[in-house]
């Protein structure tokens, strides 16, 4: 049975590994290039953009833009794969009848499934494993030179643009894809609507992760208060070099300060001092006055491999739930 | 080795057309005491009928005495039937005089095949002696 | 005696649709047995039912004493089953598809599945996608039979193929019958192409069993009665079909008739003539009538 899951299956994994490594070979040749154009163009110390760098010429944004493009491919990388590989492993079948072959032979239905998913789904974490060792590189030397947030070393890794394609997340977002494409094609039973439904599914979820499990849910993020004026009139916003460490930066909200405790979230509370004081004086009194603090949340850098290790468990965890799904789909076909 | 050929349309059941294809080889000396028949795996995969046809095909020819199975080895003719060619010439003499006063009562191809067809089941009715 | 095929009941339902209903047949060891009936009369859903790939809406199927139950492997090293639309994978090679038989079945027997293609004149290093359908058809029942089942379910095993192919996939078929004594049960809709090949027909119309019997048993015991229209029915029969024209009418009937008139003709019928009596009646409740029941060898018709 390893040998018929291989067999069905080697075309298309010999397609998607082929377009691996072009991707791979793209990112060494582009890592030359960017050694080569920072000789050319750079000035010893410039990095990022405009911001930093005076008297840059063309070539310079140019070579920024293909940067560019190969991140947001590296972003579909492990989703395309899933999908390409995991909506026909079920659904190929089911449409074209060859389950009615398969499951006449001497096999239950349980293990043809099981091995063929395994054989499958862990080929795709071994090539995005494989891959991900020419991304950790590439984004480490080129990559980090273009992102606009900070011009501090290593604080970008844990950025949304950067974490999604380092570290080991991408290999449990792999299997997750190809899980969710695998459970959806042996419901749904063609591949059509496995492949739309797991791009919106796999959407869904990024979204989710990144814009609230990621960033509050897992770790606590760290809070940095605003500085109010002495007549609490005003607020200064800090500038970034305020923090001592790098971190990602969750953006602006409000908090209860440390050790009230109140029937109402802090949020709700802002709301209402909101809603109630047209004056912006009148506004930091209220908030002042229910022990709200007005601020900034961060995640630190130093969260980067928790966050990795956290995510990437619950992306496996979740493709182990469709990995049961699938089974009990298929054992249930009643034709 | 006897080739069968089996008419579907004929309205005789299969068997039977094999027991007859046999005698008929053997008036015919196409077939000899001691010359083997197909085997039953052979007879299916040149004309794809059931084998237990063959099989009854077979059976009824060893009770008509015709063939014994020698098993390792196969079936085997074991007597001739008579062939008579004397008593077939003076039959065939029989038979155009019946087809000329036939013809003279003014009976057509069709009437004539009818009778004939006729004679032969309710002479088949009586078996082979 | 167990059949090698044994239904109780057995019904499958679509939706709004019933596939097969009421369906309680044994198909005896050892025989081939035909599956007739118009299309869409239930023949691939029983034949689905009985290969476990379908899964029951009512009632038991059994092979060789055992149930069938979708997630069990036990009757599967036990039976041959050929799909009416012969799925084979199509970027495989001849032999890659002897090699999946062989990997997955304990019991494939690797050297008659290639004499078998041998005979038929189809290269190993063929690949399937370059074959003629009938050569398909030919490696798909060679993957079939070459796990050495005691049950073969073939589903239209001849459609769609020309009468050299036709013959040559009947002839390797009733080759391995002979040898083995396989059981087999093989559906379609042309009556002609069954009756050289079957001991037992199941006649099956409107996803109902209308009636099951040895071919012999069939022809023995039914008679065309040709006579006049207005004229006294014969008694002690069963008038399955009937037909009138002008001032004839045509009956098939089931059982001798007694006293017939001497204006009534007896006639024997041929097998495709009883089958589209039957084919032609309304679906009814069955499965109690003692004649639907195959005769016990030695037993009087």
């Amino acid at each position: 049975m390893i040998w018929l899951a291989w067999r069905r299956h080697r075309l298309a994994l010999l397609v998607v590994g082929c377009t691996l490594v072009a991707l791979a070979v793209w990112m060494i040749v582009d890592c030359h290039s960017f050694e080569v154009a920072r000789h050319t163009y750079g000035r010893s110390g410039c990095i990022g953009t405009l911001l930093f760098c005076n008297g840059v010429s063309h070539g310079w944004f140019s070579f920024q833009n293909q940067a560019g493009y190969l991140d947001v491919l590296l972003f579909l990388v492990p989703c395309v794969l899933g999908i390409v590989l995991g909506a026909p492993l079920v659904a190929g079948e089911l449409q074209a009848h060859t389950n009615r072959l398969a499951w006449t032979q001497s096999i239950s239905r349980s293990r043809w499934l099981v091995i063929k998913w395994l054989v499958v789904g862990l080929s795709v974490v071994a090539l995005v494993a494989l891959m991900q060792v020419v991304v950790q590189w590439w984004s480490g030397h080129v990559l980090v030179n273009f992102l606009e947030t900070s011009s501090l070393p290593g604080t970008d890794r844990i950025s949304p643009r950067l974490f999604g394609i380092t570290g080991i997340v991408p290999l449990a977002y792999a299997l997750f894809a190809f899980a969710l494409a695998a459970a959806l094609g042996a419901i749904l039973r063609r591949t059509v609507w496995a492949v739309v439904g797991t791009i919106v599914g796999y959407t869904a979820a990024a979204i989710l992760m990144v814009f609230n499990i990621r960033p509050y849910r897992l770790f606590s993020p760290v809070f940095v208060p605003q500085v109010t004026s002495p007549n609490g009139n005003s607020v200064a916003f800090l500038p970034q070099s305020v923090l001592s460490q790098p971190a990602w930066n969750l953006g602006f909200g409000f908090r209860l300060a440390p050790g009230v405790v109140s029937p109402y979230s802090a949020n709700e509370i802002a709301q209402r001092c909101q809603d109630r004081n047209y004056n912006y004086a009148s506004y930091l009194r209220c908030l002042a006055s229910h022990h709200v603090e007005m601020g900034s949340f961060y995640q630190s850098a130093s969260r980067y491999w928790p966050l990795q290790w956290s995510e990437a468990g619950i992306y496996l965890g979740a493709a182990l739930v469709l990995f049961g799904l699938t089974v009990w789909a298929v054992r249930r076909w009643r034709a | 080795m006897i080739q069968f050929r089996l008419d579907l349309k004929s309205g005789v059941p299969a068997y039977r057309q094999l027991v007859d294809q046999v005698r008929q080889a053997l008036r015919l000396g196409l077939l000899r005491p001691g010359d083997q028949l197909p085997t039953v795996r052979d007879v299916v995969k040149q004309i794809a009928i059931n084998p237990n046809t063959v099989h009854r095909a077979y059976r009824d020819l060893e009770q008509q005495g015709l063939t014994e199975g020698r098993p390792g080895s196969g079936t085997f003719i074991t007597r001739a039937l008579a062939r008579v060619p004397e008593q077939q010439k003076t039959l065939q003499r029989q038979l155009e005089k019946w087809m000329r006063s036939a013809r003279e009562a003014g009976l057509g191809d069709e009437a004539i095949s009818a009778l004939v067809a006729e004679a032969m089941r309710s002479s088949e009715k009586e078996g082979p002696r | 005696m167990t059949g090698a095929l044994e239904t109780v009941g057995l019904g499958r339902r679509y939706r709004t649709t019933w596939g097969l209903r009421d369906c309680s047949l044994t198909v005896p060891e050892g025989s081939i047995t035909g599956l007739v009936g118009p299309n869409g009369a239930g023949k691939s859903t029983l034949l689905r039912l009985a290969a476990g790939i379908s899964r029951p809406t009512t009632g038991t199927v059994s092979i060789f004493g055992q149930e069938v139950r979708p997630n069990f492997t036990a009757h599967l090293t036990r039976i041959g089953y050929f799909d009416q639309l012969r799925p084979l994978y199509a970027g495989f090679r001849v032999d890659e598809m002897l090699g999946l038989g062989r990997r997955l079945n304990p019991s494939w027997d690797d050297v008659s599945a290639r004499q078998w293609l041998d005979d038929l004149g189809i290269s190993v290093k063929d690949k399937i996608s370059r074959l003629s359908l009938g050569q398909q058809a030919e490696v798909a029942l060679t993957v079939c039979m070459g796990k050495r089942p005691d049950l073969l379910l073939l589903d239209e095993p001849v459609a769609s193929l020309d009468p050299l192919a036709r013959r040559q996939l009947l002839s390797t078929l009733m080759g391995t019958v002979a040898e083995r004594g396989t059981t087999v049960l093989l559906s379609s809709h042309i009556v002609s192409e069954l009756e050289p090949v079957c001991d037992y027909l199941i006649i099956l119309s409107a996803s109902h069993v209308q009636i099951t019997g040895s071919i012999e048993w069939m022809l023995a015991n039914h008679r065309v009665l040709v006579g006049p229209r207005d004229g006294e029915s014969p008694s002690g029969v069963d008038v399955i079909s009937s037909a009138a024209t002008g001032r004839q009418v045509t009956l098939l009937v089931r059982g001798m008739a007694s006293d017939l008139g001497p204006d009534w003709q007896d006639l024997q019928p041929g097998l495709d003539e009883v089958v589209l009596a039957y084919l032609a009646q309304p679906p009814s409740g069955r499965s109690t009538s003692p004649v639907d029941r195959l005769p016990e060898p030695g037993e009087p018709s």
